[in-house]
């Protein structure tokens, strides 16, 4: 496994090597293996999708700018992902309104609007509730998983935001806790508490809400 | 449904939902950003290689300033070179004219103005030399001789005044020893003029202290004479002379006097006292001694 990740970190640094020298199918490549891990870590932190496409684009025009000067001094993901980090911080600071802490009392959290795909409204507002309209039991499992995973999604967005982004960092970008830690500049402990805490407060928050959906 | 979530549950719940993707327009306009800059970073490389191939062929050409040899060049232009300069983002034609644009002048040293207003400004060169050369030579040595002359007058003064003083140091003392000396043998040989001795010997002391005070004097003027500047020197010279001349005078008459010839011991004391009015009573009693001494 270690293996394998040294080969694609390695392969990661080549591509981008490759396409300083003028190889835009290397960037392309490269491209495709992290657009949608980095696309939710902006998603998952900003307001609205629209805004998480504009800093997911400045991100990648900010490595293709700084692409004919690329040196290889760390992990091609560390890289891309503390330009993100840096482009959130950014964004936060421009935009103190959005950079509140959110609450966690879950007993507070209100039950989350679900639309017919399953996927949250980005604006918590819902038109269709169908779920009290379900008979079968099968379906019903899946209504089950599927309201589970909305339940996942919203919780995870009313998380503090460094607890929310350690989170996108190790379970959705697949980067160490030591990796995390020098990427937003925090100490290790810290950005395993922070993993830690987010964790415990998802789960809460799910179970939370699970329970009294079914109630 | 289990009333328990573990962390993987909750992760693996995670992963399954998260599913959303940029869309297909960002990524095109992503892709489509990277293609541009990896153009823009071609032409660049591109632009700088053309314009060293054309600044190398240039310098050869002014070097040898040879058509031929920039066209063999041309030809021997590398294929990257070539497959640079054909590549498509070259392709304008104002980068295709800009070999006709490259500074080809010839050096302003080889043209025939160049060479002339070269030849003027050396002929203007050498034009004004010659004519600083000459006053230059003569102030310089002018100045210097000046200088040497001032040297040598005042050196010849020196010497003078030097010689003036030992003369006249040397007639004081043959003139007060002569007097010293007839003075003792009158004293001796000539008991019966007793009388008058002692009057003899107060005029002969007199006449001593006379030319002491004159030797004296004629000291100090030495004295003063080495002491004072050049302006007071000459009046002291004069004094000097002056009192030579009196000396010398009194010698005469003393010679005269011991050779019986009064008259012209007489007529050379008269001129003493026309020449030397001021000093009446001093050459008075002097003579007067003198003739004494002659009796």
């Amino acid at each position: 496994m270690v293996i394998k990740d040294m080969m694609t970190g390695i392969a990661d640094e080549m591509l981008m090597q490759q396409y300083a020298q003028g190889d835009v199918q290397a960037f392309s490549q490269l491209y495709t293996r992290h657009k949608n891990s980095l696309y939710r870590y902006f998603l998952r932190q900003v307001s609205t999708p629209e805004l998480a496409e504009e800093l997911y684009q400045e991100v990648w025009s900010k490595l293709i700018k700084a692409s004919p000067s690329y040196q290889v001094q760390s992990k091609f993901s560390t890289w891309l992902y503390r330009i993100a980090h840096n482009e959130l911080i950014d964004y936060y600071r421009r935009h103190t309104s959005q950079n509140k802490v959110f609450s966690t009392n879950v007993e507070q959290i209100e039950h989350p609007s679900v639309v017919e795909n399953g996927e949250l409204d980005q604006s918590g507002q819902s038109s269709e509730y169908f779920l009290s309209n379900t008979t079968d039991t099968a379906a019903e499992d899946d209504i089950y998983a599927t309201q589970q995973i909305t339940q996942v999604k919203w919780c995870l967005q009313q998380l503090p935001r460094e607890q929310k982004e350690a989170f996108l960092l190790k379970h959705e970008s697949g980067f160490t806790v030591n990796e995390i830690a020098s990427l937003v500049g925090e100490s290790h402990d810290s950005i395993k508490s922070r993993i830690r805490y987010g964790l415990n407060k998802l789960k809460h928050c799910v179970m939370h809400n699970m329970r009294k959906f079914y109630e | 449904m289990s009333d328990k979530l573990t962390d993987h549950d909750l992760i693996s719940l995670y992963h399954q939902g998260a599913k959303e993707q940029p869309s297909t327009d960002l990524n095109s306009k992503i892709l489509t950003l990277a293609e541009a800059q990896t153009n823009a970073t071609e032409q660049k490389v591109e632009e700088t290689t053309v314009a060293t191939t054309r600044l190398g062929l240039d310098k050869s050409k002014r070097n040898k300033n040879s058509s031929t040899d920039i066209d063999s060049r041309l030809n021997n232009v590398t294929p990257f070179s070539e497959h640079l300069i054909n590549h498509n983002t070259i392709k304008n034609s104002s980068t295709n004219e800009s070999p006709n644009k490259l500074p080809q002048k010839k050096p302003l040293y080889k043209t025939w103005y160049g060479q002339l207003s070269t030849a003027a400004s050396l002929v203007l060169v050498g034009v004004l030399y010659l004519q600083n050369l000459q006053p230059m030579q003569s102030i310089a040595p002018m100045s210097d001789k000046t200088s040497m002359q001032e040297l040598q007058q005042i050196e010849e003064q020196l010497l003078q005044r030097k010689s003036i003083q030992v003369e006249s140091e040397a007639l004081m003392e043959r003139a007060g020893n002569k007097i010293m000396m007839q003075s003792k043998r009158l004293s001796q040989e000539a008991p019966q003029f007793n009388t008058n001795s002692a009057n003899n010997s107060d005029s002969i002391n007199n006449a001593k202290e006379n030319l002491m005070v004159d030797d004296s004097a004629a000291n100090g003027l030495v004295i003063d004479n080495s002491a004072t500047e050049n302006s007071v020197a000459d009046s002291s010279v004069a004094t000097k002379n002056q009192q030579l001349n009196i000396t010398n005078s009194l010698h005469q008459i003393a010679l005269y006097l011991d050779k019986d010839e009064k008259e012209q011991a007489d007529k050379l004391f008269n001129e003493l006292l026309t020449n030397y009015p001021e000093m009446t009573k001093e050459l008075t009693i002097s003579y007067e001694a003198l003739l004494s001494e002659s009796k």
